[in-house]
């Protein structure tokens, strides 16, 4: 069990770091009811989800940068991590250059 | 064996849709699908419209008095996408705008140049088709409504 969890934990984190060094990409989303997420022993990782045909990424764009780059930039980034599946990638914010992270947490009230 | 009756189901689907298969989307490549949210959408709309000028706010009535309140709580901002909304499918995108003019900018001239500034940021950012954008200008900004905010007390 622990060996599975922490095989998964592994794989979900790189591809996690991954996406992360993405110019393109502010942060990690969950998506709509932060469904795009995995669940670990103990914590969450949101904003990437495994199965075993399909790769599903959630992101926050840049300001400015066009979801085709971002989406370039992210597969490029998790190409060779995620052993040819297919990946998703949704766009589920786009961070505005006036905006600060947020105080509250989002989606409590929508 | 397989191959043969899959290659003929994706060309009979795109002759059915032909009109979706005549513009390929970068959206839909076979290493994976891209979606993006109604918010981001949404966002990129409304600071699209917000640029044009003779546009002095977005949002009718309530959406702004609701708008002014926000601004006055600490922390909150007045939001991007307020009198902005979207449908978003796979490809393509539909935007409906409440906005209010400045008074003297002939309106059918702000909305073309709107609506222009909409579909280029929009189609150029996320790769979606953008299929329509509905205006409805709800109010003209006069000047005269900004003297009594403006000008302070003539007798100090």
């Amino acid at each position: 069990m622990s060996d599975w969890s922490s095989a998964v934990a592994a794989e979900v984190e790189a591809i996690a770091a991954a996406v992360l060094t993405c110019p393109a990409v502010a942060a990690l989303h969950g998506g709509p009811l932060a469904q795009t997420v995995t669940l670990l022993p103990g914590r969450r990782i949101e904003g990437v989800q495994l199965t075993e045909d399909r790769v599903r990424i959630g992101v926050v764009a840049a300001y400015g940068a066009p979801v085709a780059l971002l989406t370039a930039q992210v597969h490029a980034a998790v190409r060779e991590l995620v052993g040819g599946r297919p990946v998703d990638v949704h766009v589920g914010d786009l961070q505005l250059p006036e905006e600060q992270p947020q105080a509250l947490p989002a989606g409590s009230g929508s | 064996m397989t191959q043969t009756p899959s290659s003929t189901s994706t060309a009979s689907t795109s002759t059915s849709s032909a009109l979706t298969q005549s513009a390929p989307s970068a959206l839909q490549t076979n290493q994976g699908r891209t979606t993006v949210a109604d918010g981001v959408v949404q966002k990129i709309a409304g600071l699209a419209a917000r640029e044009v000028s003779g546009v002095y706010a977005l949002g009718g009535g309530a959406a702004r008095a609701f708008g002014a309140l926000r601004e006055r709580i600490p922390g909150g901002t007045q939001s991007a996408g307020m009198g902005v909304s979207v449908e978003v499918g796979e490809k393509q995108a539909a935007v409906d705008l409440d906005l209010v003019t400045d008074y003297g900018a002939p309106i059918a001239e702000v909305a073309r140049s709107v609506r222009r500034n909409v579909i280029n940021s929009v189609e150029s950012m996320t790769g979606l088709q953008v299929t329509e954008v509905n205006i409805a200008v709800n109010d003209v900004h006069l000047p005269s409504d900004d003297e009594g905010q403006q000008e302070p007390a003539r007798v100090q």
